[in-house]
């Protein structure tokens, strides 16, 4: 089961995650959130828009089962209008993923993901600009005086489909979190092209803020707010 | 002689506070506005029939019977038993040991302990019967129940404006006639509007609906009148739960013509009789309030294919992810003429949790607010066919588990 302090551990793309590679942890069921994250221009691939504007996924992710999470996002290209001249829409996607084994002892969690996935498992006929397949596995390492969450996963591209996704080929990271400072959590990740490093914080029990730098050269950051469907 | 006579009155006096206990409870429980309510005492049972339009949450308003229970003397009673209902059909037993409630009253015994004692079961037939000749107190029929409810349509993905609304605010009239018998009236009403295309407030739903509870735990419901989706005529769903709530088979059916109301009250109608028709089986995976549902048959449009829907319930929230396969050359469906959408819907609780009173007139808010996305906005691929109010709008609420864990959250001593 989780700690307290790893249920606000979202990625920039809204599953769980470090920074921006998912996780192999999935919250309890019934627990969600709703949030946005931001990506600098250039750093991520919607249209044309991408290289010139911020994109900003604003998404709703909720768990069932303790075991499977959903997330519906919508990506959008800030200062972008949508008008019959720019052809612009924000791009919606969905994301599941299942959590093939729990931590036991000696196993960590492992995880498949499949972000974007709607034109692969039901016909649609929208460009998966966001597609990633991907297995993970992450585990909690606690020490006397903090815990280490480390995660390795490896991207790859099941359906053969598209080539724009992101995560190709083998990515990992590791959360450190001190003891005294629970709500606190310090990310270095490499999410198969990039280093990237950030800090998470909570605030209220509900609220988290992350901000990091992508490539070691480009801000970016997300918040979001938990909610818990079956708290008593 | 002298000593079986004061046995005699002993016994006498007993008997008579028992039986006086039971119609103070009854009426208590009248005058706190349960509706339908029945008390009798059985040997040293004690059992109860009500039922709720006062909350919101079935859970709760069974949570609120059961502190009421406790202004009483129950030490005289071994079981209480209570049946609740719905437009006076009996739904779900609860039952357990008056001393358990005592204990847990006290603190002798925890919530969950309490809570697992409790029975609870779809079968009432055994236990309706005996209140077949008590008349009840606070009778449901012929008031009037006055809903107001937030509705939204909304369109999403057009180039010269990203997103479409229509808001509604409908009001609705329901009064329930006799055993299980339904007037439903709603009036459709459009607050704003930035969707194109004709649409105009209107009377949408002049119903009549006949609910039933057949033997071992079958359902009927049978409308008849101007249905949703500017339907007139019949149409019928049949339920039958074959293991409680965890498994049912469902099978509908309507014919109908296009018929309404218009915005002048005056009947529209032509002669495009036509039947739909859908068949459904339902798992329910009870550890996480899990529906596993796969309905086979004709959708609004008429387009015949079948559906997969997962619903997860959260107590009063349901979250339902699906995905359908229907055969329709519908716009946007780029050339085939068989086609697939998935989407997910949101229902969450709106308006009060308790309501008024019901008196013989009443106004409350609408109880749900749902959002529907689905996948291809533009796509009629099996969109569902609105079957109006029934027993099969808050089945669920009855189930035995929801009322376990419902008592979980509401149940406080």
């Amino acid at each position: 089961m989780f700690s307290c302090f790893g249920l606000f551990s979202q990625s920039l793309s809204g599953t769980n995650g470090l920074f921006n590679t998912p996780s192999a942890f999935i919250y309890p069921d019934g627990n969600g959130y709703v949030g946005a994250s931001f990506l600098p221009s250039g750093s991520y691939n919607y249209l044309e828009f991408s290289q010139e504007h911020t994109g900003m996924p604003t998404f709703f992710t909720m768990s069932f089962f303790d075991r499977v999470e959903f997330m519906f996002r919508y990506t959008h290209s800030l200062g972008v209008e949508v008008s019959p001249t720019t052809k612009y829409f924000p791009d919606r996607m969905f994301t599941i993923r299942y959590q093939l084994l729990k931590d036991a002892k000696l196993l960590p969690n492992v995880v498949v993901g499949f972000h974007d996935v709607s034109n692969a498992l039901a016909g649609s006929s929208a460009s998966p600009w966001f597609l990633d397949t991907y297995i993970v596995a992450s585990k909690e390492l606690h020490f006397p005086s903090f815990k280490v969450r480390p995660s390795l996963g490896y991207g790859f591209d099941f359906f053969k489909s598209s080539n724009m996704f992101r995560l190709n080929g083998f990515f990992g990271g590791v959360e450190i979190i001190s003891n005294r400072l629970p709500n606190l959590a310090l990310l270095i990740e490499n999410d198969s092209r990039n280093f990237n490093i950030a800090g998470k914080m909570k605030f209220f029990d509900h609220l988290s803020f992350s901000i990091g730098v992508l490539g070691f050269n480009t801000f970016s950051g997300l918040f979001s707010y938990h909610f818990n469907l079956l708290s008593k | 002689m002298r000593f079986l006579k004061y046995i005699y009155c002993f016994s006498f006096f007993i008997v008579s506070s028992v039986f006086a206990q039971g119609e103070e409870i009854s009426q208590f429980l009248a005058d706190e506005g349960f509706e339908n309510v029945r008390v009798l005492t059985l040997e040293n049972d004690l059992l109860i029939t009500y039922e709720n339009n006062l909350f919101r949450f079935q859970a709760k308003g069974l949570a609120s019977v059961i502190q009421s229970l406790l202004k009483y003397d129950l030490t005289h009673y071994d079981l209480v038993k209570i049946l609740l209902r719905n437009k006076d059909i009996p739904m779900t037993v609860v039952s357990f040991k008056a001393n358990t409630l005592l204990r847990f009253a006290i603190g002798d015994m925890p919530k969950n302990e309490f809570l697992d004692s409790l029975h609870i079961t779809f079968d009432v037939d055994e236990l309706d019967d005996l209140f077949l000749s008590i008349k009840g107190d606070n009778i449901s029929f012929y008031k009037i129940d006055l809903p107001v409810s937030l509705d939204m349509d909304y369109l999403l993905g057009d180039f010269n404006d990203g997103f479409m609304s229509r808001f509604y605010l409908n009001p609705s009239i329901f009064s329930t006639l006799g055993k299980g018998l339904e007037f439903e009236f709603e009036y459709t009403n459009i607050i704003q509007n930035d969707i194109p295309g004709s649409a105009i407030s209107y009377p949408s739903i002049l119903k009549l609906t006949q609910n039933s509870r057949l033997n071992d735990n079958k359902f009927l419901a049978v409308d008849f009148g101007f249905l949703p989706h500017n339907r007139f005529g019949f149409q019928a769903r049949f339920r039958n739960y074959l293991a409680s709530e965890r498994f049912f088979v469902e099978f509908f059916y309507s014919n109908t013509r296009r018929g309404y109301l218009d915005q002048f009250w005056v009947i529209q109608n032509n002669r495009d009789s036509n039947s739909s028709w859908q068949v459904d089986f339902n798992y329910r995976y009870n550890k996480f309030d899990t529906d596993f549902r796969f309905t086979y048959g004709t959708f609004l449009s008429g387009d015949l294919g079948y559906k997969f829907i997962i619903t997860r319930q959260f107590n009063e929230v349901y979250m339902n992810l699906f995905y359908a396969r229907t055969d329709l050359l519908s716009t946007g469906s780029f050339g085939s003429r068989e086609e697939g959408i998935f989407g997910f819907s949101l229902t969450v609780p709106f308006g009060q949790s308790k309501y008024l009173k019901p008196k013989q007139f009443r106004v409350r808010t609408g109880d749900k607010f749902d959002l529907l996305y689905r996948y291809s906005g533009f796509s009629f691929t099996a969109v569902d066919l609105d079957k109006g109010a029934s027993v099969f709008s808050e089945i669920i609420e009855f189930y035995p588990e929801i009322i376990r864990k419902g008592l979980y959250k509401h149940l406080h001593l």
